[in-house]
């Protein structure tokens, strides 16, 4: 009996043991993955010169931090995820004269399906997106205007399921 | 619910009638079925507004140590995390034996016991809102998704091992505590979400299958034989 006592016991302890902090090695919602490749020599990866990206949401114009003007051929964007539609603008040769952005810029939409993958009680889920339109302006706008600085594109993965591989190519 | 009760009564009744013949050269002074229910279920359902419950208990003891019991319940139960609150509901079913422990004093009928049971559970979880986990939420701002996600039609086994005392406060009436210890052995999960509480075994851990448990059992003692 006393054997079963302590059993008991020490099973309690075990049992305690805490699931309620989300651990930092869990991945995190996927983001979007943007190489690009030179108009010219479709193999080759070019750098795009002084890339900054806006996110548009219900009209307002948000800079991301880490891309704000800086020369690079991969971006990884995060999308939205209260509805299935993003909107970016894109500036190439960014720079900020008295307070306004200026370079070339194209619009980006983007729209994807949204699935829910459970990952934990602490963290919650993640979002996987399935990629179904990715288009270098802006479809609402009539008619149209043609893209500035994208020549053209590929979807590469439509699944958005990790940052291993880049899904969307760019063409400049 | 009323269902299961009964024909757990009726089962077991069938045991007293089939057992009364070959207990008559027992030692037995007092034989009958002990019906009950968990006080701890009741307290808690009135005192918390994430927590109904109901349970109702019966055993009979069919050797001189050996008591067969099983209990029925109808629990529901909102958890909520810091990521995700759930809802919970449904009932469960164990059966089992408990074994005295203890030697019979003259004049006091009380009992230590440990017991071996079989739990099954049928419940649905409701998932009422959940977080999305995103580190680089400062762009778009962080997203809580409040559409429901229903997971009907689940299930889970477990077996459970007790320890308790039943002690008798009035005539035929028992007052007892029990402490219990489970693991989980099959659960059915929807979309991949665990199920984070089940009916009749409690709250669930996601690194083991290990569950605990305790009641306050109420329990009357219908005589059936008195020698």
């Amino acid at each position: 009996m006393r054997l079963l006592f302590s059993l008991i016991l020490i099973l309690l302890v075990f049992s305690c043991e805490s699931d309620d902090i989300c651990a930092e090695s869990i991945n995190s919602t996927p983001r979007l993955i943007i190489t690009f490749y030179d108009a010219e020599n479709i193999e080759t990866r070019k750098d795009v010169e002084d890339l900054a990206i806006y996110a548009i949401k219900d009209g307002q114009l948000t800079l991301m931090n880490e891309i704000n003007g800086i020369t690079t051929d991969s971006i990884n964007i995060p999308l939205r995820n209260d509805q299935s539609v993003s909107n970016f603008k894109f500036y190439k040769d960014f720079s900020i004269v008295e307070n306004i952005a200026d370079g070339i810029v194209d619009h980006l939409y983007v729209e994807y399906e949204i699935y829910q993958i459970f990952i934990s009680k602490a963290c919650g889920f993640i979002n996987n997106y399935n990629l179904l339109n990715f288009l270098p302006y802006d479809p609402f706008e009539n008619p149209s205007p043609p893209a500035n600085w994208i020549s053209g594109y590929v979807i590469e993965n439509n699944l958005i399921e990790n940052e291993n591989q880049s899904h969307v190519k760019i063409f400049h | 619910m009323l269902k299961y009760f009964i024909s757990t009564l009726v089962t077991l009744s069938c045991i007293v009638i089939e057992t009364n013949a070959t207990v008559s050269n027992d030692s037995l002074k007092k034989f009958g079925i002990r019906i009950g229910t968990d006080l701890q279920k009741i307290i808690r359902s009135a005192s918390s507004q994430e927590y109904n419950g109901i349970s109702f208990n019966a055993d009979i003891r069919f050797k001189e140590s050996i008591f067969m019991f099983s209990e029925i319940g109808n629990e529901k139960k909102i958890v909520e995390y810091s990521s995700i609150d759930s809802e919970i509901s449904g009932n469960y079913i164990k059966l089992g034996l408990q074994f005295k422990l203890n030697k019979d004093i003259i004049g006091l009928r009380n009992l230590i016991y440990s017991s071996f049971g079989l739990g099954i559970s049928s419940f649905n979880q409701t998932i009422l809102r959940y977080n999305i986990y995103n580190i680089y939420s400062d762009l778009w701002g962080e997203f809580t998704n409040t559409d429901a996600i229903n997971l009907e039609n689940l299930n889970a086994n477990w077996i459970e091992i007790g320890f308790g005392v039943k002690t008798e406060i009035l005539n035929n009436l028992f007052l007892g505590i029990e402490l219990q210890l489970k693991n989980l052995i099959y659960q059915k999960n929807k979309n991949d979400i665990a199920n984070f509480y089940i009916p009749g075994f409690n709250r669930t851990y996601e690194s083991s299958n290990f569950g605990t448990g305790f009641n306050y059992s109420l329990t009357y003692l219908i005589p059936i034989i008195k020698k």
